[in-house]
């Protein structure tokens, strides 16, 4: 599903207006906050769902080629990092909800955990 | 010029983790028996038992010259070493941690009946002969608010240093937490831990031009002094502690 649709079926609130998010397909998904597994294990493409709202998490997001990333449990980062996003073309959206249940809901809308066939 | 043995990060009985043979008279034992001459004491976001150690230690026959320090844990669950000027900055600066902390919780009796966690908070705040003065109620092993910067801000803030802690480990480090080291965040060292240091993977840290420090991390007696970082200095004061980690004005430090 695109990013869009992935918004409007979450209720996700997008941080980064700046930024269009019609865009390609999103099938897959990692949830993570130790920003060093994501550089490891999140599947390019992917979204990244997390409670790490520090900088790096942008350059991370980048290094691992993800869509964007949803900031879950009411989390939200800086504005100096909303900023850098922005720059840097990474959409940020966020959620109320825990990672658990943003997972859990990605999930059954068809996008899968690295590894795993869509 | 001298050149000190140092073991800048030494858990005492008040961190949770640590053993409760961390007695200040321990540490200051086991550190002169092994050569150790510099020591830096870091609980768990608590400075509450530096006094303590650094009385057993002035009460030694040349005992180890003691660093008040901090492990403060950030929000982003990286650890971070403080060393302050004084007993009182660190515990200054100890005081705004803990008081951030969530009150200690034991185990519900569900999962008490599983694990064998504590009962009550194995935090003990000490005398300098290892006497019980009170138990700290603040949950110590949990993340402080504070952010990787606001830590390191609160540090300096407090006339400290401020240390990244075992950066070689999977871990609470900053590469395990962060996935890479943030180049704007004005640490006055790196800390490569013992085990690290064997591994001969503080090479991959020098590319940062930081200071490099290597030290035990010890929660057990036998732990003191299995990592040491040389200090080449005047004499032994916090300040020369400060212009060796800087490098500056013939003093310096390596990892030994």
């Amino acid at each position: 599903m695109t990013l869009s649709d992935m918004t409007a079926r979450l209720g996700l609130e997008i941080l980064t207006p700046e930024l269009a998010i019609e865009g390609a397909d999103v099938t897959r998904g990692h949830a993570s906050d130790l920003l060093s597994d994501v550089l490891a294990n999140a599947p390019s493409g992917g979204v990244l769902i997390t409670i790490q709202v520090h900088m790096n998490v942008v350059a991370v997001a980048l290094h691992a080629g993800l869509a964007a990333v949803i900031f879950a449990h009411g989390m939200r980062p800086e504005e100096s990092v909303r900023r850098k996003a922005v720059e840097e073309g990474l959409p940020l959206l966020a959620s109320t909800e825990s990672t658990f249940d943003v997972a859990g809901k990605l999930y059954a809308l068809g996008l899968r955990g690295k590894g795993d066939e869509a | 010029m001298l050149r000190l043995a140092a073991d800048l990060h030494i858990h005492t009985v008040l961190s949770p983790c640590a053993s409760r043979a961390m007695t200040p008279a321990a540490i200051v034992r086991e550190a002169a028996a092994r050569g150790v001459e510099v020591i830096a004491v870091c609980d768990h976001n608590t400075a509450g038992n530096v006094t303590a150690v650094a009385a057993a230690a002035a009460r030694m026959d040349r005992g180890p010259f003691v660093i008040a320090g901090i492990e403060i844990t950030t929000s982003e669950e990286v650890h971070v070493l403080g060393y302050f000027p004084s007993a009182e900055s660190a515990v200054e600066a100890g005081r705004a941690v803990t008081e951030r902390l969530p009150l200690w919780r034991p185990l519900t009796s569900r999962t008490a009946s599983v694990s064998r966690g504590p009962r009550e908070p194995d935090q003990q705040i000490v005398d300098a002969e290892g006497n019980v003065t009170g138990i700290e109620e603040r949950m110590l092993a949990a993340a402080s608010p504070y952010s990787l910067s606001e830590t390191v801000d609160l540090i300096h803030s407090c006339g400290g240093l401020a240390i990244a802690a075992h950066m070689d480990r999977r871990s609470f480090s900053v590469p395990g937490q962060l996935g890479f080291l943030p180049p704007d965040v004005p640490f006055d060292g790196l800390e490569i831990s013992a085990a690290g240091v064997s591994r001969g993977c503080e090479r991959e840290f020098a590319c940062h031009g930081i200071t490099l420090i290597s030290s035990s991390d010890s929660h057990f007696p036998t732990e003191i002094g299995t990592g040491i970082t040389a200090l080449d200095v005047e004499s032994m004061s916090f300040d020369e502690l400060a212009l060796a980690l800087r490098g500056s004005c013939g003093r310096g430090c390596a990892i030994a």
